[in-house]
């Protein structure tokens, strides 16, 4: 097969023909109501769609794009990120979110995030631990929030910075501009109104690391000055807890899988599932784009099941994390490896050579690229990735 | 079956087969979509509530699959969707052969379609705005088959708009040349020159992108001439 077409039935086959039945449900319903409205005679018939098009029209030529809510896109580096992303600083570096419209989302070292909701009415993060700061580009018709645990924190400042603290489930916020309004958990209906320049903490535990408690608006049944919410609490989004894990996971809700499994007990969840279960685990939250989980899970089906085949094909799957959601070709380079070492023919071996290959020509690592296109076409001379090899070899 | 002729000589008779019994189920589903699409007809010219609804479950399928295709998963997908059936009932009472009914509504889907592309083009020319692809309902949404994905949908938002319509339904939805022809309502030389060009320029486009010109790049082993 020519590669443009095996490119395009490829693409083909992952799009698939069309949104899923609930869509479509939807779609008939709004026609339905179209086709209910449409006058049915009348030489004024055609007076409402042509008015509407032209207010439309005008709207779409001389209404400034930030008047809108434009169609909002976040990127960590140049790798654009989409909601249900999982955000992750390492161990001793920041990473910083930054949104077209200039708003920015920086998480501290260690802090893990997801990007739950990514519109043009709506920026949602989960903050699953740590520190971030918010500085949203305060428009109309967007809203953004930060959800730790039980609380929502509802952003209309330019800067806000919050913290989590899942094992003392302690939320602190401190705002550095504008103002914030902190629902959930424990605190009063109407919500708690931080203001700039003001800390809030609340949780089982507040220590010196947190905002002093002495300057937190208070809670249960009070708010802060004259700026009481006065909005009906809005319903967070819930994950039905009546579905197991699995059960999301088989719907096609990977972002919701992963949050159940934690909701769950991640690492109790790691020592109890069999191997199966594990693979199906590490395939969502990979999905999900929460690299770090998907490591976890495939860490510990090699760990606990060394001998099982899925442990294998769970090496090339850790060298694509690296790669794909981790951005780390060293580790990327070391797994391929090791499942060439396990599994020198295996059904993943071709690929695993192609792409050690590609990676050590991306490091400069030139002799070891060359070992590899060696290796590459004495295994697979007419393989997909045969023509860089020589290409290697010729330089 | 052998007949006997004359002793000594025997005589090899042909047998006819009897009509297909698919080929009279094709003709009866045919003329029973006729005759549905003439009722459609009828309950649009007498203004019937229920043509929306009827409309959309006979044609659903075709319009979803048509943007779906053509634009990638889009996530304005069902708003393009609704679109198309806003322009599709307007003109329906119009239509005077119930059996053109599929190729028209092909017709208005690219019409729509195209529309969009190009408002998208302008757009992204004046306020630098891009779209991207809403992958949650794609069957298949590894990281590698997201990405792919996204490749190249980001490689057909740089063509022309009739080139990236041509080049989506001869090689992602796979039509015949005719019926992309006729669909687009233009001739069949000017479907080839579109899809030629449209693949040449797609080429041009996924060589620099390593992650396509990967895929691309092993051999151009036979044609992939899409006008074959």
């Amino acid at each position: 097969m020519a590669p443009l077409e095996s490119l395009t039935r490829a693409v083909a086959r992952q799009l698939g023909e069309g949104p899923g039945p609930e869509r479509r449900a939807r779609q008939r319903l709004a026609v339905a109501r179209i086709g209910r409205a449409a006058p049915r005679s009348g030489r004024w018939r055609w007076a409402v769609p042509i008015a509407a098009a032209a207010l439309l029209l005008f709207a779409w030529i001389f209404v400034p794009p930030a008047a809108r809510a434009p169609t909002l896109i976040a990127r960590v580096g140049e790798q654009s990120v989409m909601a249900g992303a999982w955000l992750a600083a390492r161990g001793d570096e920041p990473l910083a979110v930054v949104f077209s419209d200039r708003s920015r989302v920086d998480l501290a070292a260690g802090a893990e995030a997801r990007l739950a909701q990514l519109d043009a009415a709506r920026v949602q993060i989960d903050l699953e631990r740590g520190k971030l700061t918010v500085a949203p580009i305060v428009g109309p018709g967007r809203a953004w929030e930060v959800v730790a645990g039980p609380y929502v924190v509802e952003i209309s400042g330019a800067r806000v910075e919050v913290a989590w603290d899942p094992q003392g489930h302690t939320l602190a916020v401190e705002v550095q501009d504008g103002s914030v309004l902190v629902r959930g958990g424990e605190i009063a209906s109407e919500g708690a109104r931080i203001g700039a320049g003001q800390r809030f903490a609340v949780g089982d535990e507040v220590g010196d690391e947190m905002a002093a408690r002495a300057e937190a608006p208070p809670v249960r049944d009070e708010c802060v000055g004259d700026a009481c919410a006065t909005r009906p609490a809005r319903a967070r989004p819930e994950v039905r807890r009546s579905e197991s894990w699995t059960a999301l996971a088989d719907a096609g809700e990977h972002a919701a899988a992963l949050a159940e499994a934690e909701r769950q007990g991640y690492a109790a969840l790691l020592e109890r599932l069999d191997a199966e279960q594990l693979d199906r685990l590490a395939h969502s939250a990979r999905l999900a784009g929460a690299g770090v989980r998907a490591r976890e899970a495939l860490l510990a089906l090699r760990r606990r099941f060394p001998r099982s085949s899925r442990a294998g094909t769970a090496a090339f799957v850790l060298a694509r994390i690296s790669v794909d959601l981790e951005r780390d070709p060293a580790a990327a380079i070391a797994w391929f490896q090791r499942y060439l070492a396990e599994n020198p023919a295996g059904p993943l071996a071709e690929e695993a050579r192609g792409r050690l290959l590609r990676a050590l020509h991306d490091e400069g690592e030139v002799s070891r690229a060359r070992a590899a296109a060696d290796d590459y076409l004495r295994h697979h001379p007419d393989g997909s990735h045969a023509s860089l090899a020589r290409k290697i070899l010729e330089n | 079956m052998l007949a006997r002729r004359d002793p000594g000589s025997w005589m090899r008779l042909r047998i006819v087969p009897p009509p297909s019994e698919d080929a009279d189920e094709e003709v009866r589903a045919r003329e029973q979509a006729q005759v549905e699409a003439a009722e459609l007809l009828r309950l649009a010219i007498a203004g019937d509530p229920r043509t929306g609804t009827l409309l959309f479950d006979r044609c659903e399928a075709q319009v979803n699959r048509l943007v779906w295709r053509v634009l990638g998963a889009d996530e304005d997908h069902d708003d393009l969707v609704q679109q198309v059936f806003v322009a599709l009932l307007a003109g329906l009472r119009r239509l005077r052969d119930p059996a053109a009914l599929h190729g028209w509504v092909a017709a208005v889907t690219i019409n729509t379609v195209r529309s969009e592309i190009r408002r998208r083009r302008v757009r992204r020319l004046l306020f630098g705005e891009a779209r991207a692809i809403d992958l949650a309902e794609a069957p298949s949404a590894s990281a590698e088959d997201r990405e792919l994905l996204q490749r190249t949908y980001a490689a057909l938002d740089r063509l022309p708009a009739d080139e990236r319509i041509a080049f989506a339904l001869r090689f992602i939805d796979e039509r015949p040349l005719a019926w992309i022809a006729d669909s687009c309502r233009v001739s069949l030389a000017t479907i080839k020159r579109r899809i030629s060009s449209a693949q040449a320029r797609f080429h041009r486009i996924a060589a620099r992108d390593p992650a396509l010109a990967e895929r691309l790049q092993s051999g151009q082993k036979g044609s992939d001439d899409g006008t074959a």
